[in-house]
């Protein structure tokens, strides 16, 4: 009898325990060391490893899609750095093409713009773009909120998570942020060597790729985001069938006609094709172009006009080496990112 | 007598339903305005309304006797189709204060918040996605003065960015538990329609027509 008891009750406590483990699933997000403080307000959605779940579940989930057809991942594909291959611009439901190449997704929680022109200054705000765009989701947020609703897996997340039965945009890009905020990419050669880690030491060809980086890029890469929430011209023309102003289009001033989002460079080596349209597919000659470029444009940013690209096709060499210290394969294949559903 | 008794309690109970409520009532030629009604213009062209939605916030109360300031910072969303946004304020004894000065619209504070639950609701229909932001008001509708074929009019007015921050300020005496919002002030001086039908953009001409209908509230 005893013994019955005593089993009935290590039956209790393992209930319990598991209940309690469930509710304290740790959200993926670190704050690298010496990084600064994230801009993002985590007062305003704070971690929680559940809702990080049902975040990354909608990441992956046409359900976002007018005809579900499309998801997040499907222009952010993890081991492509969170960008969109082959592509030069998104794609979106029935074949429509947007304008502008997907951007990798990576350290989100230390930026305070977003999109190439910085249209979007909120990461929560962010995901209601790709949602509604007639190129991309098309999606009538009300369309969204009823789908959610009478999906009987989603209800039920969203009321464990959020103690809520009446699913509202709030929440939906809440639980989205909850996934793109933990999206930290920080375990790249670049930052093994910098803290000194693994013994891990450039090569010489790497080394002289940091020189000529630091040299030349770097005033608008710079470390340890290596792009962010800068705005610049690096001289290329007008898209005559995009038509695409950056910057100008959301401030209306004619001085930022043309400027777009420094990208990050971070695992830059899988994120192609390249620059706010994707025009150029291949790195190294995205570094040739710098090499050429007509350096008495009035029109480019300052910082180049100062100081031109000039490498020889060894520096050339020597520069794409050290970029590509840059890659984070643990980010790349973590399996807290990849697809999953709501279990 | 008892019909004097029923006027007496009609009256009554309806200076209880108006206890502390303030309404803004959009009107056209001093009536109260009816979406999808047609109405004349001065020069006697047509025009119908079918959305109208606004925004107003940072309500500041002048007390009749003493000359203080109640202030009440909120955002108030008010959509003409929506019985339920008419009427604000029911817990404020409005016949208390002399006058109002509020925001038609929402401050560049409001705009870069991040909030998006209650009147920030992006479901509400004022969010603007491609630059994170509130349309301030909107206005659709159709006009015989719109030369297309089919003569529809929408106005999505907003921006909080310099120099063109269009949320604007307005100052009214509280006569009574309303504002009126005379939107036939609007036509042809602050929006020709011949010339501007659609305006989707913040910019000089947004700002220049919520300063208009900013005028029109009394």
């Amino acid at each position: 009898m005893k013994g019955s008891r005593f089993l009935l009750f290590a039956f209790f406590c393992c209930c319990v325990c598991s209940f309690t483990l469930k509710e304290f699933i740790p959200s993926p997000f670190y704050q690298p060391k010496d990084w600064p403080k994230p801009s993002y307000d985590f007062k305003g959605n704070p971690l929680d490893g559940d809702k990080f779940e049902l975040g990354r579940a909608l990441f992956y989930d046409p359900i976002l899609s007018r005809d579900s057809t499309i998801s997040c991942a499907s222009c952010h594909l993890q081991f492509t750095a969170f960008a969109h291959v082959d592509h030069p611009t998104s794609h979106g439901i029935e074949g429509r093409i947007g304008n502008r190449n997907a951007p990798g997704l990576a350290n989100l929680a230390w930026r305070k713009l977003f999109h190439w022109d910085g249209g979007v200054i909120n990461l929560n705000a962010q995901a209601i773009n790709p949602i509604t765009h007639v190129a991309e989701m098309d999606m009538r947020l009300d369309s969204l909120m009823y789908r959610l609703d009478r999906s009987p897996i989603y209800s039920a997340a969203f009321k464990r998570t959020f103690g809520t039965t009446d699913i509202r945009p709030f929440h939906l890009v809440k639980a989205l942020a909850q996934f793109t905020v933990s999206l930290v990419s920080a375990n790249s050669k670049y930052d093994k060597v910098m803290r000194a880690e693994d013994d891990q030491v450039f090569t010489e060809q790497e080394s002289k790729g940091m020189v000529l980086f630091t040299k030349f890029c770097s005033s608008c890469h710079k470390p340890p985001f290596f792009g962010g929430d800068d705005f610049k011209s690096n001289g290329l023309p007008l898209h005559p069938e995009l038509l695409d102003f950056g910057r100008m289009t959301i401030t209306g001033n004619k001085r930022d006609s043309l400027l777009f989002m420094v990208p990050t460079l971070r695992n830059i080596e899988y994120s192609f094709p390249y620059m706010h349209d994707g025009r150029i597919a291949k790195l190294k000659d995205v570094i040739k172009y710098y090499t050429l470029l007509d350096y008495s444009n009035p029109l480019l940013s300052k910082e180049l006009r100062k100081n031109p690209v000039r490498l020889s096709d060894n520096e050339q060499k020597d520069l794409l080496a050290f970029l590509k210290t840059l890659t984070d394969k643990t980010f790349l294949f973590d399996e807290r990112f990849k697809y999953a559903t709501i279990k | 007598m008892k019909v004097a008794f029923h006027l007496f309690l009609v009256s009554f109970l309806f200076s209880l339903a108006c206890y502390g409520q303030l309404r803004i009532i959009p009107s056209w030629d001093n009536k109260a305005l009816e979406l999808e009604q047609v109405y004349l213009t001065e020069n006697k062209d047509s025009i119908s309304f079918s959305t109208l939605k606004m925004y107003f916030s940072d309500f500041r109360f002048r007390e009749k006797l003493s000359g203080g300031i109640t202030e009440i910072d909120t955002l108030i969303f008010y959509d003409l189709a929506d019985s339920s946004t008419h009427v604000f304020f029911k817990n404020l004894e409005i016949s208390n204060y002399d006058d109002v000065s509020f925001t038609l619209g929402l401050d560049s504070s409001k705009n870069v918040s991040g909030e998006l639950e209650n009147a920030y609701d992006p479901l509400l229909g004022m969010y603007w996605a491609w630059n994170t932001g509130y349309v301030n008001l909107k206005l659709a509708g159709k006009s015989s003065l719109v030369l297309t074929k089919t003569h529809d009019f929408e106005f999505h007015l907003g921006g909080y960015r310099f120099p063109y921050a269009s949320a604007q300020q307005v100052q009214v005496d509280l006569l009574d538990s309303y504002i009126q919002f005379e939107l036939s002030l609007l036509f042809p001086d602050v929006i020709s329609l011949k010339k501007t039908h659609h305006l989707m953009l913040p910019g000089k001409e947004a700002f220049l027509i919520l300063q208009g209908l900013a005028a029109c509230f009394n």
